[in-house]
């Protein structure tokens, strides 16, 4: 690509102008001049949408601070059936011992009944959640100071950010153009932060590195996209398993048995929310390891209370 | 979820591998229901090397709640910052693979990225200057951090260096302590089900017979429970890591002992140098298919500055992993699991890794196949992270001046590795496979100390001006010279806080 061709974003408001500025602000793409082209918004303005910690931290970095914008700090982000997906982590390990394995025996020996998310620890998690409608202006605020601007010349580069979009030649896609998502702007957002971060690391301007840069660029968006699909299928399954990828089952398999969260490669979400999905989809593990089993019930008993959000709070 | 709990666990081996196994299962295991016994041979005893470590060993001196002063003390253990390697990119070249990290990243993208751009520019390639570690070491001094996460201090990292065998001994107190019941003994018969192979019992030579649950060979090189009896079988990774040898030497110590190990390449290997309080542990690691044992014995005597203390000591292995680490009721730890050539301290971390996973997914009499094929699953990926981080050491080298180099030039790498490599090198790009030991420091410190690269950076970095990032850059490395230079030295640390001179006089109380 030559250096001063413009290149244009497009995609919806909120997918463009973030990509856009992240852009601008992190990968000055060698002098070329960055435009947005609007496609239908997927959000009306006085939705809100959460963003997660990491993306909090990015926005800061870009110079756009939610709390600035009277974005509410966030425990979770809620599923399609209301399933809340906690950034924090659940009550604290006693000895070596996972609060989940105290929790999943408290409740077969001690009949505790309180879920296992009503005890997510307290505090600050960095998540918060925005006016759609605030947060894109500030984005356009920001854009304007970056260089940004909105299309006004036809240009053959396009980083293509909108799915329904057939007819161009992107020269790359990113968020909801990689991937089929479902309707989440907390997915959707995600996916858009986590492939332009993706995208600035590997667009190398040298010629003999292209190679290297764009295979580098689709392994990283096949693992975001391996991820958010386990996360999808799990939340919009409604039960069923037919959609569950062997890389999921094997996950859903070693919970069950182990209570464990099985690590994988470039997961996009933390352990405690694959826990809470696990449990909304009603897999409960049969064992939570028997480390456990060095504790005694009264340890257990009285662990469980510290951890619970009320003495926490009042801590 | 209690029932059928697991109520004889069966420790064959009394080396490192043995009693961390068994220190860790008497922490966590209840005594109630669970009865663990280890069983060693005195006739036939422990490797006795393996006294260089990494940094997550912390971790499970925390796990155990053991005291480091007094751990330090009892083992003659020194403190480690990171790993000299010499001779490794070219034949004189020198450079640091400290702990911890370079610098304070900027902007949210990691410190290097920075530095690369400045380097360029100002053609500054000094890395160690920015990190803690590497700076205190070059320069003799110690200090644990001080918990302020705001504070440079709270930037170093370190692991230990210790005496083999004083650490066997010292674990076995602990265990011994909480219930480990120990028998001295040679095994000379392992006992199976017909049925599904499980081990029932073993038999020793005094006539002893004992049944158990669980077994966990810790029989070293023999693996003479998970082979010998289950017949497992081995994957030889010695077409990629050619050493198959080694031989290894103490010394009196002839100055301080530095506060890092030394890894200095040679003709068809290489040597280390490990500095404890009381001794200095020498040792070469060779290839026998390049080089013979006696110019391998002349070359490490050669190496060593003090007065030898003992006969060299030859030691034979073959590099890879067992098969399966967890077959039916056995599970292998150390090097019955498989063994990797120790340049980067890693197999004591492997025990680690191995016990922590066999805690954490540990079986009740059932066996449930899921929790063992996970266990190996994970043991699996960490040993093959862990090869290709030394296998990059011998392949990101300009060196062919001997049979051995060019050899390790024509290699065919694994892909990942490849991948890997090659985005560090051009653009400074880095991913981290899940449960990655090694992170991007450690891979840059290799990398750029052997020669390659890296040569792009992200283009984030730039975003600052000139100035600003000449500027902020010259205050990081202002700022670790500054705190480098109030520590107290590595040898006034030990003296103070875990000194084998303090253990005496206490003694003599
Ligand atoms: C040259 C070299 C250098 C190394 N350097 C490092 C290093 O710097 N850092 C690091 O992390 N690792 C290093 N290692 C690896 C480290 O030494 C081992 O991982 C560690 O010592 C664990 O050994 P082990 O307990 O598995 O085996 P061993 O020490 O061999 O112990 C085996 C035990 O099994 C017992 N046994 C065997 N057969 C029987 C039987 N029939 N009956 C009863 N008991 C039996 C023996 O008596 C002994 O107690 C090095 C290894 C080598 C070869």
């Amino acid at each position: 690509m030559a250096q001063q061709d413009p290149v244009t974003i497009v995609g919806s408001p909120l997918d463009a102008w973030l990509t856009a500025v992240m852009l601008a602000r992190f990968a000055p793409l060698a002098g070329a001049k960055l435009q947005v082209l609007e496609t239908s918004p997927v959000a009306r303005v006085d939705d809100v949408v959460v963003l997660r910690p990491e993306m909090v931290r990015t926005n800061v970095s870009i110079g756009l601070d939610p709390k600035r914008l009277g974005a509410q700090p966030v425990q979770a982000w809620a599923g399609p059936h209301r399933q809340s997906l906690p950034f924090n982590s659940f009550g604290r390990p006693l000895k070596g011992v996972s609060f989940v394995a105290i929790w999943l025996r408290a409740r077969e020996e001690l009949g505790e009944t309180r879920s296992l998310q009503s005890f997510v620890s307290a505090g600050q998690t960095g998540g918060c959640a925005i006016e759609v409608g605030r947060y894109v202006q500030a984005l356009k605020t920001i854009a304007t100071k970056v260089g940004v601007t909105p299309c006004t010349q036809a240009s053959e580069h396009i980083v293509q950010a909108d799915p329904n979009l057939t007819e161009a030649q992107p020269d790359c896609s990113v968020g909801a153009a990689v991937m089929t998502l479902r309707p989440s702007t907390t997915l959707r957002l995600q996916a858009v932060h986590k492939s332009v971060l993706a995208l600035i690391d590997c667009w190398s301007w040298r010629e003999n590195d292209r190679d290297l840069a764009a295979r580098e660029y689709d392994r990283r968006l096949q693992a975001m996209q391996a991820s958010i699909e386990d996360m999808q299928a799990l939340l919009w399954s409604d039960g069923r398993t037919d959609d569950y990828s062997s890389r999921l089952k094997h996950r859903v398999s070693v919970w069950q048995n182990v209570g464990r969260i099985a690590p994988v490669d470039d997961d996009q979400f933390t352990p405690q929310e694959w826990m809470a999905a696990f449990l909304s989809a009603e897999l409960v593990p049969s064992a939570a390891g028997r480390l456990v089993h060095s504790l005694t019930l009264a340890e257990i008993s009285d662990h469980v209370e510290t951890c619970s959000p009320k003495e926490v709070a009042n801590v | 979820m209690s029932s059928n709990p697991i109520r004889r666990v069966v420790i064959v081996g009394g080396g490192t591998a043995g009693w961390m196994t068994a220190a860790a299962l008497s922490r966590y295991l209840p005594k109630a229901t669970t009865e663990i016994t280890l069983i060693e041979s005195d006739a036939i005893g422990t490797v006795g090397v393996g006294e260089a470590t990494i940094p997550q060993i912390a971790d499970f001196n925390r796990m155990l709640g053991i005291d480091e002063n007094e751990f330090v003390r009892e083992t003659s253990g020194t403190f480690k910052l990171g790993i000299e390697f010499a001779n490794w990119g070219k034949l004189g070249d020198r450079y640091f693979h400290p702990f911890g990290t370079y610098g304070f990243d900027l902007e949210g993208t990691d410190f290097h990225h920075f530095w690369v751009r400045l380097s360029q520019l100002e053609q500054d390639a000094d890395l160690d200057a920015y990190s803690l570690n590497a700076s205190a070491a070059y320069s003799g001094k110690f200090i644990r951090p001080d918990g302020d996460p705001r504070s440079v201090l709270n930037r170093i990292n370190y692991a230990f260096h210790f005496d083999a065998t004083r650490y066997a001994a010292y674990l076995r107190k602990y265990s011994e302590t909480r219930g480990v019941s120990r028998i001295e003994g040679k095994v000379v018969q392992v006992n199976q089900r017909s049925e599904d192979g499980f081990i029932t019992s073993v038999d020793l030579e005094s006539g002893l017979h004992l049944e158990g649950d669980l077994f966990v060979d810790c029989t070293g090189f023999r693996g003479l429970l998970i082979e010998g009896a289950l017949k497992t079988g081995y994957e030889d990774w010695s077409d990629l890591l050619p050493m198959d040898r080694a031989v290894a030497l103490p010394t009196k110590s002839v100055e301080s002992p530095k506060p890092y190990t030394i890894a200095t390449a040679r003709e068809a290997g290489w040597t280390w140098r490990i500095p404890l309080q009381h001794r200095v542990g020498n040792g070469h690691v060779y290839s026998s298919r390049f080089m013979d044992t006696e110019r391998a014995t002349e070359i490490l005597l050669e190496a060593v500055d003090g007065e030898p203390l003992a006969d060299p000591r030859h030691l034979r292995f073959v590099t890879g992993r067992r098969k399966k680490f967890w077959n039916a009721n056995c599970v292998a730890i150390g090097l019955s699991a498989g063994f990797l050539e120790p340049l980067e301290s890693t197999s004591i971390h492997l025990i680690q890794s191995g016990v922590s996973k066999l805690l954490a997914l540990f079986p009740n009499q059932e066996f449930n196949p899921i929790e063992r094929d996970e266990y190996n699953r994970l043991l699996g990926v960490g040993y093959e992270h862990t090869r290709d981080f030394i296998l990059l050491h011998y392949v990101a080298t300009e060196r062919a001046d001997t049979p051995f180099w060019q050899y390790v030039q024509s290699l065919e790498l694994p892909e990942t590795l490849a991948h890997k490599m090659a985005l560090l090198e051009s653009s400074g790009s880095f991913f981290r496979y899940e449960d990655e030991l090694f992170s991007v420091v450690s891979w840059l410190a290799v990398m750029h100390g052997q020669r390659r690269g890296p040569k792009g950076y992200n283009p984030v970095a730039d975003g600052l001006s000139v100035s600003n990032l000449s500027q902020s850059l010259a205050n990081m490395r202002g700022l670790i010279g500054k705190t480098v230079a109030a520590m107290p030295t590595h040898q006034q640390f030990i003296d103070r806080y875990c000194g084998i001179q303090n253990k005496r006089s206490m003694e003599s109380v």
